[in-house]
Order: structure tokens, then C-alpha cells, then sequence
């Protein structure tokens, strides 16, 4: 009945032309309050991805990887990722009794990506047998708070995980190692296997006063031993905070990771065709070796990969099986998507954080990029809290190119070009604020050559906006590869 | 004028960093080198064993665990602070650094951290009431802006976010008055405090707020304020050239009169229609 219900209120949301991701599973926990733990307790491995960056493309993968083994996983779309969110995918697998139908190898596997903040309240009914925790960066403080909340919150949820469950974690976050450290189960981690090769370190500050050079990587949020207080140093630094770690006193240092991704060929921008080539990246670690060619860019993508490999060990996937499902994946809508529009190649960019735009400042010249649009809005899904543009450098990305800019905040990407010093030294080809998302696109096209490419980087809404107006001028996304 | 030059202090930005802090130092060093003045910044990570002389001290946000180790840092520290102050070095303290600065700061778990005392205000951040967050627009005390904005706009606008409640001691001067938004305490329609040069025995200017965003590249007339009395002081104030700030002011007036239409309909809406409606709003991010 309950099941009944909730699927007639996705149909009437499908009909009204939503996605209805939310309020299916709503109705249905309405009548039916035990309805999650039920249904999810048909289902046979669960895999819960969570974490600030990468949990869309990493629970992409798990898919891939369970996909392989002839599973049929059953997955909650991309951002649904809130209770209800879960709950309306089980939905939809189940039949009108609220039994999921089963594949032909048995109970179907589950893979959900999880809210930062609703992991304590989805855990304990779904019960998973893997929980990955990608990474933990500053973002959205005006929703989650501060990072060292969210670590507790997910502290006190892993409590409640059963007994057996796995908990697989990137080794060289040292938010995630101070978490695991002080939770009780079974642990894999995941990690570069060496300093990244594609940026520089930055000199270490020394005591005393430093000039600017010596403040270490201003990305980075400052990370305290949680035991001492004292500011951890690093032997070297990939993504924002995450490195090779270790608290002066002794506390805590990085481990040797026991699935290591090291990219040996990176990606490349389209050919004339409009296809561009993702990394190549070559696995390693206790659990054994083996190298993918993806379709996925960036350093951020080959943890992603790790995470994802990592978590497929922990269910009977091994490195090379994992390795061999993961090719030619080419991420989920929004996150580095190639489109064709009027002969032009935009890529999308989702952005949301001052990690994730200072990793599209890198990706940078290997995006081939001929005009840059940059989107800023701050709905509730962006963060209303705009102040991250400042913490991460962009000269990289708009100096002498043209740049577009728009969204509900266009006027403050405007003014963080207008006062960086570093791109006064090469100021970009030409400035343009056009607050509408179309407005800007149809400027942004027209201003790269035919074949050229627009790296289009905005934050979630206005991706999504930029996204349905290409897909209704019927732009089709180019598979790469 | 050519000759002058403003040395900026930043504050422990190892730790306290997190509210885009940077951004107030570019816009200060941007609209100084505009009017041909040099500049030069100077970082004071966590551990400095001394102040060095400077024009100007920006101390930004933190966490909560970064806070205790700042004023850890202030009580060695917090005395040449007060003497560079005294002496007429301008500040500007946001949200944590705020707090931190007051003459009392009892943290969410109740410890009461130690305080140098440089402005008139004591927070408490106990009692587990919800965070004040959100957008602000608010007007700034016109002793600040004492003839030096020639559009007349004293209107200031941010975002804040603090679990913090702060008082000002009796016959402190807010920074600005709050229209939208919560500032100090959510209850007195205070925002920061305002020290003007003189004040208090000390000849710096201090200003301590709440408002990051950053605060300063959407507020320009702020932002000059500083320069000027980190350059000035009282006993000889410094007129600037004025600069081209159409874009600055563009971002500020998109943002006020967003905030200033929202609440206006805010107000318009009964109570009851809010709690009926509002979770399915936040639900479908409208």
C-alpha cells in the first residue's frame, strides 16, 4: 500500500515534468515508517559513499565495478543523496508489495551516495557492509558548520555501523585518518602512491614571520592534531589538506595506503572529432596491480578511481577486476562532461568549493580551453556562502583568455578578477558579466572558434541551469574516448 | 603622497583563514598601490615570536579548535598587539578574530579563553542556540564614514556565520546597525563595534565584526576607511583620490536590494504560512 502510494506520487511528479527524487520516498516512510530498513534489508551488499568531494563519480564507479560482476546495483540519482532521496530509489526497484525484485545471482546490491549531515540518520537502517568516506573538505559551512563537526557527526554514525562492516578511507586525509583512528572496525584505505606529479610543493613555512611565499599552501584549510593542537606538517601535499601528513608530536601520520593510484599519462583536450582521452592511471598496493586507461580527468578523478577500487576489494572485486571495469567510464552529468554546442566543445565543470575550483584552475591548459565561463549562484544547493572564490588562485584560469561570466553572483567573480595580483601581471582577453545563465552560454559560444572548446565551470545550480539549456538546444553529450 | 607606503599585518593566517580572508587583503593592497601607495604584507603565522611595527592588523576566522590555539597565541602576543594599536596602527578583526579580541570568549564547550581585552565586547557561545547564519545588510556607523563616502551610501553588506551571541559593553558603538540579518547577538540590532582613533586611550582605528564575504571588495568605502586611518590616525587625517568603484558598488546594490526585497516579502508572509511552508521550500531549494 505504502510502496503503492509512493509510486503514484512519482508518477504524478514525473508528470508534472520533475525529477521527483525526494517525495516518493517521503510518502512512502510517511505511511510506512519502517519502509528504508525493510527494503534495504533485501538488499545484499550495500555500499555508502560519503565525503565532500568525488561521492557522485566515486559511487559511479562502485557501480561499474558491481555492473562487471553482473550485478544490477540499485543506485539513488545524482544529489539525491538525503534519506528521501535513497528511499525513492528503493522505491522504484521494489514491486507494489515492497519486495525489490531480485537479480538472477540473488539479492541486488545497493550503492548510495550520502549527505555529508544525513549519513547518522541513514546508516543504521540501511545497515551497509562498506562504507567509503572519500575525503572532507571545508564546504558549505553555512550548512554542515564547521569540518570538525562534521568528523564528529560521522564519529557518533559509525558507531552504529554493524559489526563487520568495512570502513574504507582516504589514507592521506588527515580529517579521515583522525576520524578512523578513533572508530572501532575493520579499515582499507586508498591514496596516491607517491607526491602528485603534476604541481609543485610549496616551501614550508619556517618559524618566526614568514612572507608570502612561506605560508605553505593557501588552499588548505590549517589542520590540528586532534590529540595536541598542533598544526600538522606535510612531506608533501596533493588536494588542499590532503598529503603525506604527520602531527609534529607523533600523534598521527599517514599510513601507506593499501590501494595506491599514481596517474602515468594524463588526459588529453578533444581531437577535431570533439573526443578527448581520459588519464591513464596505474593501481597498486597490498591488494595487487593494475593500470586503466579512464575516462576521467584530473588527480581528483584518480582517487575517485583508488576509492572506488578500494571499496571493491572490501566486496570480493579484486584490483585487476576493478581496473578492467572502470575503463572508459566517463563520470556522471556535470562533472567534467563534454558537450557539443554548435560546433563548439563546452565542458562542464561542477564547482562547489575552493578545492574543487582550485582543481579546475589546474585543469586548466588541459582542457585546451578558448573561452572560460564561470558561473556563480548561491541557492541553498551552491552554498549561499560565496566567500571560497577567494581562498583558491585563478589566474591560471582566466589570464589571457576570454572570460564570461555568470549567475545570481557574477558581480563577485567580477570584483575577485578585478583585485587578484596575479592577474594583473596577464589580464584576460576580455571580461563579460551577463548575469542570465542562457545569455552568457549563447556569449560564451559564439566567442570560441568552431572546434574550439569553453570550459564552462559553475556551481551546482548553475550547472544544472547551463545543462538544460544546452540539452534543449539539443547539444548531446560527446562520449570521450 | 607617492612616498607613503602601508605595512599590513595579517594575523595568524595558518589558522585563521576560512572565510575567504584573503580576499580583504588583496582589495586593501589593490586600492592602496591605486593611489601610489607601496604596500607590503606581512603573514604572523601561529608561533611568531614577535609583531613587527605595521599600519594595519587583519585578523580573520576560525574554527572553533584554531580559536583556542589563537588565543593561546594573543596571550603572549596580545600585549605588543595593544601597543602597536596605542601607537595608532589600524585593525580590523572578522568573525573568530572578533571574538577572540573581545575581554571575554566562552567557547561552545564552555571553556573561557583568554583575552587581551583590545575591544569592548564579550561573547558566550554556550547555550546550543542555533547558529546565526546568513546574508547581512546593515548600515554603518556614520562616525566612520564621516564625510569620506561621496555617494552617501553607508549601507554594508555580508554574510555572517557564528555560533557566538556578543554584547557590547555599555556605551560601545556598534560597527553598523542591522537591517537584514542578525549581527551581534540577534537581538539588539547591533553589528560589530567601532572604535574610532582616540577612543579608549588607544590612536588606532579598530574595527571588529562579524561580516566576512569577504567584507571588504563589496564595501569599498570600508575598505578606504581602513587605508585611511591605518595612514592617518586622528591627530592628521588623509584624504584619497577617489577611484572608479562601479563595480564594487554594482555587486553591493545586487546584493542589498536582493536582501532588502526578500525580507520585505519575508514580513509580508504570516507565521503560520512560514512553518507550513518552509520545510517544503528548503526541500525543493526554492
Amino acid at each position: 500500500m505504502a510502496i503503492g502510494l509512493a509510486r503514484l506520487a512519482g508518477t504524478l511528479v514525473g508528470l508534472s515534468g520533475h525529477q521527483g527524487t525526494a517525495l516518493p520516498g517521503m510518502a512512502a516512510e510517511r505511511v510506512w515508517p519502517d519502509a528504508l530498513a525493510t527494503l534495504a534489508g533485501q538488499l545484499g551488499a550495500i555500499v555508502l559513499v560519503v565525503g565532500t568531494n568525488g561521492k557522485t563519480t566515486t559511487a559511479g564507479l562502485i557501480s561499474e565495478i558491481l555492473k562487471r560482476g553482473g550485478e544490477r546495483p540499485i543506485a539513488n540519482r545524482s544529489g539525491a543523496n538525503m534519506r528521501q532521496g535513497i528511499m525513492t530509489s528503493l522505491v522504484r526497484a521494489s514491486d507494489l508489495r515492497g519486495r525489490l525484485k531480485p537479480s538472477s545471482s540473488g539479492p541486488r546490491a545497493g550503492v548510495f551516495e550520502v549527505d555529508e549531515v544525513a549519513l547518522g540518520q541513514i546508516l543504521p537502517d540501511l545497515g551497509p557492509s562498506v562504507i567509503v568516506a572519500t575525503n572532507l573538505f571545508r564546504d558549505q559551512l553555512d550548512r554542515y558548520g564547521e569540518a570538525d563537526a562534521v568528523v564528529d557527526r560521522w564519529a557518533a554514525a559509525l558507531e552504529t555501523a554493524a559489526e563487520g562492516s568495512v570502513l574504507v578511507h582516504c589514507a592521506d586525509d588527515p580529517r579521515l585518518a583522525m576520524l578512523a583512528a578513533g572508530v572501532h572496525m575493520p579499515r582499507r584505505t586508498f591514496g596516491l602512491a607517491g607526491p602528485p606529479t603534476d604541481r609543485e610543493q610549496s616551501p614550508k613555512a619556517e618559524d618566526g614571520i614568514a612572507d608570502d611565499a612561506l605560508i605553505g599552501d593557501a588552499i588548505a584549510d590549517p589542520i590540528t592534531c586532534r590529540t595536541c593542537g598542533r598544526l600538522l606538517t606535510y612531506d608533501w601535499r596533493s588536494i588542499g589538506h590532503i598529503g603525506s601528513f604527520s602531527c609534529p608530536a607523533g600523534h598521527i601520520r599517514r599510513e601507506t595506503p593499501d590501494v595506491t593510484v599514481e596517474v602515468i599519462a594524463p588526459s588529453s583536450p578533444p581531437d577535431a572529432g570533439g573526443r578527448s582521452t581520459g588519464a591513464t592511471v596505474r593501481l597498486g598496493g597490498s591488494f595487487g596491480d593494475a593500470t586503466a586507461q579512464t575516462g576521467l580527468i584530473g588527480l581528483t578523478s584518480a582517487y575517485n578511481i583508488a576509492g572506488a577500487v578500494a571499496a571493491g576489494t572490501a566486496i570480493g572485486r579484486s584490483v585487476e577486476e576493478g581496473a578492467r571495469a572502470i575503463e572508459g567510464y566517463a563520470g556522471p552529468f556535470g562533472r567534467l562532461e563534454w558537450m557539443k554546442v554548435d560546433g563548439r566543445n563546452v565542458v562542464l565543470i561542477l564547482v562547489k568549493n575552493t578545492v574543487s575550483l582550485a582543481e579546475t584552475v589546474r585543469l586548466g591548459p588541459s582542457l585546451g580551453a578558448d573561452v572560460v565561463l564561470l558561473g556563480l549562484n548561491d541557492a541553498p544547493a551552491d552554498g549561499r556562502d560565496v566567500s571560497w572564490i577567494w581562498d583558491a588562485p585563478i589566474a591560471g584560469l582566466v589570464a589571457d583568455r576570454a572570460v564570461v561570466l555568470t549567475g545570481t553572483r557574477s558581480g563577485d567573480l567580477r570584483l575577485r578578477i578585478k583585485y587578484d595580483q596575479e592577474t594583473a601581471a596577464t589580464p584576460p582577453r576580455s571580461i563579460e558579466q551577463r548575469p542570465e545563465l542562457a545569455e552568457a552560454l549563447d556569449l560564451a559560444v559564439a566567442s570560441a572558434p568552431r572546434g574550439g572548446v569553453v570550459a564552462a565551470a559553475a556551481t551546482y545550480t548553475a550547472m544544472l541551469g547551463l545543462r538544460a539549456i544546452m540539452e534543449r538546444r539539443g547539444a548531446v553529450a560527446a562520449a570521450p574516448l | 603622497m607617492a612616498s607613503r607606503s602601508l605595512r599590513i599585518l595579517h594575523l595568524f593566517p595558518d589558522v585563521l583563514r576560512i572565510y575567504g580572508d584573503g580576499g580583504n587583503v588583496m582589495t586593501l593592497v589593490d586600492r592602496a598601490n591605486a593611489r601610489s601607495i607601496a604596500t607590503d604584507v606581512v603573514h604572523v603565522p601561529v608561533g611568531a615570536s614577535r609583531l613587527p611595527p605595521a599600519d594595519l592588523v587583519l585578523i580573520g576566522g576560525g574554527q572553533d579548535r584554531e580559536q583556542v590555539t589563537v588565543a593561546k597565541e594573543l596571550e603572549r602576543l596580545g600585549g605588543q598587539l595593544i601597543d602597536l594599536v596605542a601607537e595608532g596602527t589600524a585593525l580590523i578583526a572578522v568573525c573568530g578574530g572578533y571574538q577572540n579580541l573581545g575581554l571575554r570568549y566562552r567557547t561552545s564547550q564552555g571553556e573561557d579563553l583568554p583575552c587581551p581585552g583590545l575591544l569592548p565586547v564579550s561573547t558566550d557561545a554556550t547555550g546550543g542556540g542555533r547558529r546565526l547564519v546568513g546574508p547581512v545588510v546593515a548600515e554603518v556607523s556614520a562616525h566612520l564614514l564621516d564625510g569620506a563616502d561621496p555617494s552617501g551610501d553607508r549601507s554594508v553588506v555580508g554574510f555572517e556565520n557564528h555560533g557566538g551571541r556578543t554584547v557590547l559593553e555599555a556605551g560601545a558603538r556598534p560597527f553598523a546597525t542591522v537591517e537584514v540579518g542578525h549581527g551581534n547577538n540577534d537581538l539588539d540590532g547591533t553589528e560589530g563595534v567601532l572604535l574610532m582613533p582616540g577612543e579608549g586611550g588607544l590612536r588606532g582605528l579598530r574595527i571588529g565584526t562579524y561580516l566576512h564575504g569577504p567584507l571588504l571588495p563589496r564595501n569599498p568605502h570600508i575598505a578606504d576607511a581602513l587605508i585611511a586611518g591605518a595612514l592617518g590616525g586622528h591627530d592628521q587625517p588623509v584624504e584619497l583620490a577617489p577611484l572608479d568603484d562601479h563595480l564594487e558598488w554594482a555587486a553591493h546594490t545586487a546584493a542589498s536590494a536582493r536582501l532588502r526585497r526578500a525580507a520585505r516579502q519575508d514580513r509580508r508572509i504570516p507565521g503560520w504560512a512560514h512553518r507550513a511552508f518552509d520545510p517544503i521550500r528548503a526541500l525543493i531549494g526554492f
